[in-house]
């Protein structure tokens, strides 16, 4: 075997010397009589002749070996300082950066389109329902003592969740970079998860709300994405405010009760009003209004707005697992609407609104003229499903008791962080499906990558079948005797064995 | 069929095994070695002596016997520019001109039979032809060529079983029932079961009692030499084993292994430059193979030795060995 490698070697050098010789006559140059009795006597001896192979493919191969290693090195040098430049950049420029509520969450890596049960977002919160939520509500009376909106969205983790464009735009900014393709997104995926999602119908029922302003959810419309998005943290923003007020004063918190539960059941008015009281506070940060008479001229106007506090009163009641995009983007729809009409509205005002002061609410009495609940008492409490326009509470109180109950949970549900769960749990949920539907697009071209060579190498690649010939043997081997015998002599040509 | 003249063939079955090389070397050595020695190109109508010897435009050759022009056998006798050294080319080879007639063949080998020198060397081309087989029959020492691969041992083979059936055949020329024995150039006449000297023995022993004893001498006394050529490694040299093994097993011939030579391009540069690679680099590897097989061949021990130009031979006769030098 080396014998034979080296005379394959010697070949090829041979070979090789033929070609140089031939062009440049090296023979009759003095540098190769002198070197002629050395070569002969190289040849002649096979060690000589195998160290000198040897050397002659080491050493260069060692030489090639050893500057791969160098490249090999530098390139990963390279490379990490590209992923330490990249990680610069990403928390400098990543879109998720927004989704943080904290700045100091910009420390910690997560995968953008990961299916993660908590988002950073959802962390944050998390952190933060293991804070006193004294110093939590502190934390965002600050905030939302702060004017500039956009400011908010900076912090808020659902304005850069929801605004897909501009979520886009700094996702195409940070891949057009280029350096990285951990979370790299194709844009015709993108799309084409975004119909996937339409044909599938979870968006499509959104597209039937004209109004909503998540109807254009998936045509990417900036303008009304960010402003349910903005919409959403006003609401969420006065939500709190209004609970930091109503810590800051609770022995007002009873009387209201106290009001309330001198309401009779079954009332004309009592009820109506109570309720309006409580959607009024809710809705427009204002105070009930107690006189149903008036409110009965402009029914048809108001019945929109406690339509609306239904919904959302039933659905912040049921469980979020249970709920359907569109009644959770309609209650979202509802709650925008809401407080778009809210936002002309003073901040201040809803200070002193809190207060139950009933002859506050004068003020607000033709708004509130139009509800006429007369006839909805009559619906047994046990409805559930009943027509938004019938207006009547899941739990409508038959008693006292139930009244007692009932006010303070509507009073609870913004004097307690359960509205501003409930809240954040509609936008978790919400991000959750945002990430999922990211998540959707990452995962469409896989297939597809593996689909096309698959069928390419079928279509290409056909076996061939060969018959099996002889391997080489050994001329010291029976087998070759018995080859040559089978090659010398014929078929009919055996019986000389 | 004896000579006063040692004529030694070099034959093989397969072409471009190297015997014209080999037996221009051979020639060259010997007649180095002091022999008068005349070299013949006997491959008609392939023939590429001349060429070796680097003698351009031969005024005579072989060619000469085959026209109407009597010929003087001397002027057949080229000068090779080797003292000792004469060659008869095969030049001029024109067209169908390799399919000569018996005849022919007899005044050749009478021609050759006649000629004073120590050694001639026939340089046979390939196939077993009856035109190459009868030249290397006339030898007193048959060489025959072989490399390493099979498909040259495999014609080797056939070269040895045909030269040594056909030298059967001619010593049974007037019995024409053992004709039919070993001459198969006649499928339709002839008895093809007798495809080895073993076969061919019990034919003999059934219906040819008599000559047996013949037929036993003609065997014996067939013994070429093998050389194996362009030997790598040794396992080429198994090859060449192989071979002995073969001939031994289906002919009960006694081939003698004259000796190989190693492959090395020295050799094909002493084609392209038209000079022996013996007289070229008579200290190279293959001239140190040619010249053992020189030795073998003539049962001395040779050493050449090239220096300024010159070469010198150093020359040992074995006495032992019975041949007459």
């Amino acid at each position: 075997m080396i014998e034979q490698f080296l005379q394959t070697a010697l070949e090829f050098i041979k070979e090789i010397w033929f070609q140089l010789d031939s062009r440049f006559d090296l023979e009759n140059t003095e540098t190769f009589k002198f070197l002629k009795p050395y070569l002969i006597q190289l040849q002649d001896n096979p060690v000589y002749m195998g160290i000198s192979l040897a050397a002659l493919f080491l050493v260069p191969y060692a030489l090639i070996k050893a500057r791969s290693i160098s490249k090999e090195r530098e390139r990963k040098l390279d490379e990490l300082m590209e992923e330490m430049e990249e990680e610069e950049e990403y928390d400098a420029d990543d879109p998720r950066r927004l989704r943080r509520s904290e700045p100091e969450d910009d420390e910690k890596e997560k995968p953008l389109f990961g299916n993660e049960t908590s988002s950073p977002y959802t962390k944050s919160l998390d952190d933060q329902e293991e804070e006193d939520f004294e110093a939590q509500l502190e934390e965002f009376e600050l905030e939302s003592s702060e004017p500039t909106l956009d400011k908010e969205e900076s912090r808020e983790p659902v304005s850069s969740q929801l605004t897909e464009s501009e979520f886009d735009k700094e996702l195409n900014e940070f891949m057009s970079l280029g350096e990285d393709t951990e979370f790299h997104l194709d844009d015709t995926a993108h799309d084409q998860a975004i119909k996937e999602l339409q044909e599938e119908g979870e968006l499509m029922e959104l597209d039937e709300q004209p109004l909503d302003p998540f109807a254009h959810y998936s045509e990417l419309d900036e303008d009304a994405q960010d402003k349910a998005i903005r919409d959403l943290q006003e609401e969420m923003e006065r939500t709190i405010n209004k609970l930091t007020e109503q810590i800051e004063e609770p022995n007002e918190a009873p009387s209201s009760i106290k009001d309330l539960s001198e309401i009779h059941i079954g009332g004309s008015g009592t009820i109506d009003d109570d309720y309006s009281h409580d959607e009024e506070f809710f809705l427009e940060d204002l105070p009930p209004e107690p006189e149903s008479t008036d409110t009965q001229s402009e029914a048809p106007e108001q019945k929109k707005e406690p339509n609306i506090s239904l919904e959302e009163l039933e659905e912040e009641s049921a469980p979020f697992s249970d709920l359907s995009d569109s009644e959770i983007l309609s209650s979202l729809e509802s709650e925008a609407d809401f407080t778009l009409e809210e936002e002309p509205e003073p901040e201040p005002e809803t200070a002193v609104e809190i207060e139950p002061a009933i002859p506050k609410t004068r003020d607000y009495e033709p708004e509130l003229s139009g509800f006429t609940f007369e006839a909805e008492s009559e619906i047994p409490p046990e409805e559930t499903e009943v027509p938004s326009e019938n207006f009547t509470f899941e739990a409508e109180p038959s008693s006292f008791e139930d009244i007692d109950q009932a006010q303070p949970r509507s009073a609870d549900e913004y004097a307690s962080p359960e509205k501003a769960d409930s809240l954040i749990d509609q936008l978790k949920f919400l991000q959750s499906r945002f990430e999922n539907r990211y998540q959707h697009t990452e995962q469409a071209p896989a297939p597809i990558e593996k689909n096309i060579p698959e069928r390419e190498f079928t279509s290409i690649t056909e076996p061939r079948r060969y018959s099996k010939t002889p391997a080489g043997l050994s001329p010291d081997s029976k087998k070759y005797m018995d080859l040559l015998e089978s090659f010398v002599f014929m078929k009919d040509q055996k019986k000389h064995k | 069929m004896t000579s006063p003249v040692n004529i030694i063939a070099v034959g093989g079955g397969k072409g471009g095994i190297g015997k014209s090389v080999v037996c221009t070397n051979l020639a060259a050595g010997m007649a180095l070695s002091g022999q008068k020695v005349i070299l013949m190109d006997t491959d008609f109508g392939a023939s590429n002596l001349h060429a070796l010897l680097g003698i351009g435009n031969p005024a005579h050759g072989f060619q000469d016997f085959f026209g109407d022009k009597m010929v003087d056998p001397k002027t057949l006798l080229l000068d090779t520019g080797i003292s000792n050294l004469k060659f008869v080319s095969g030049a001029g080879d024109n067209p169908g001109s390799a399919n000569i007639d018996s005849d022919k063949v007899g005044t050749i080998i009478s021609f050759i039979k006649n000629l004073e020198a120590d050694t001639i060397l026939l340089d046979l081309g390939p196939g077993t032809n009856y035109n190459v087989i009868d030249f290397f029959n006339i030898s007193t020492q048959g060489v025959v060529l072989t490399t390493p691969e099979m498909t040259s041992i495999m014609k080797t083979f056939s070269f040895i079983r045909g030269a040594l059936f056909r030298k059967i055949s001619l010593a049974f020329q007037g019995h024409p029932e053992i004709q039919k024995l070993v001459d198969h150039s006649d499928p339709k006449n002839g008895d093809m079961d007798a495809y080895t000297t073993g076969l061919l023995r019990s034919k003999f022993q059934e219906r040819f009692p008599d000559h047996i004893d013949q037929l036993n001498t003609l065997i014996n006394e067939f013994n070429p030499g093998l050389v194996v050529n362009r030997v790598r490694n040794r396992k080429d040299l198994m090859a060449g084993d192989n071979l002995l093994k073969l001939v031994k097993k289906f002919l009960e011939v006694d081939i003698t292994f004259l000796g190989y030579i190693i492959e090395s391009d020295r050799v094909r540069d002493s084609i392209d430059e038209m000079i022996p690679f013996l007289i070229k680099d008579p200290q190279s590897k293959p001239s140190e193979n040619l010249q053992q097989i020189i030795g073998a061949l003539t049962n001395t021990d040779l050493q050449f030795v090239k220096r300024d130009g010159r070469i010198f031979v150093s020359k040992q006769v074995r006495l032992s060995s019975g041949w007459e030098a």
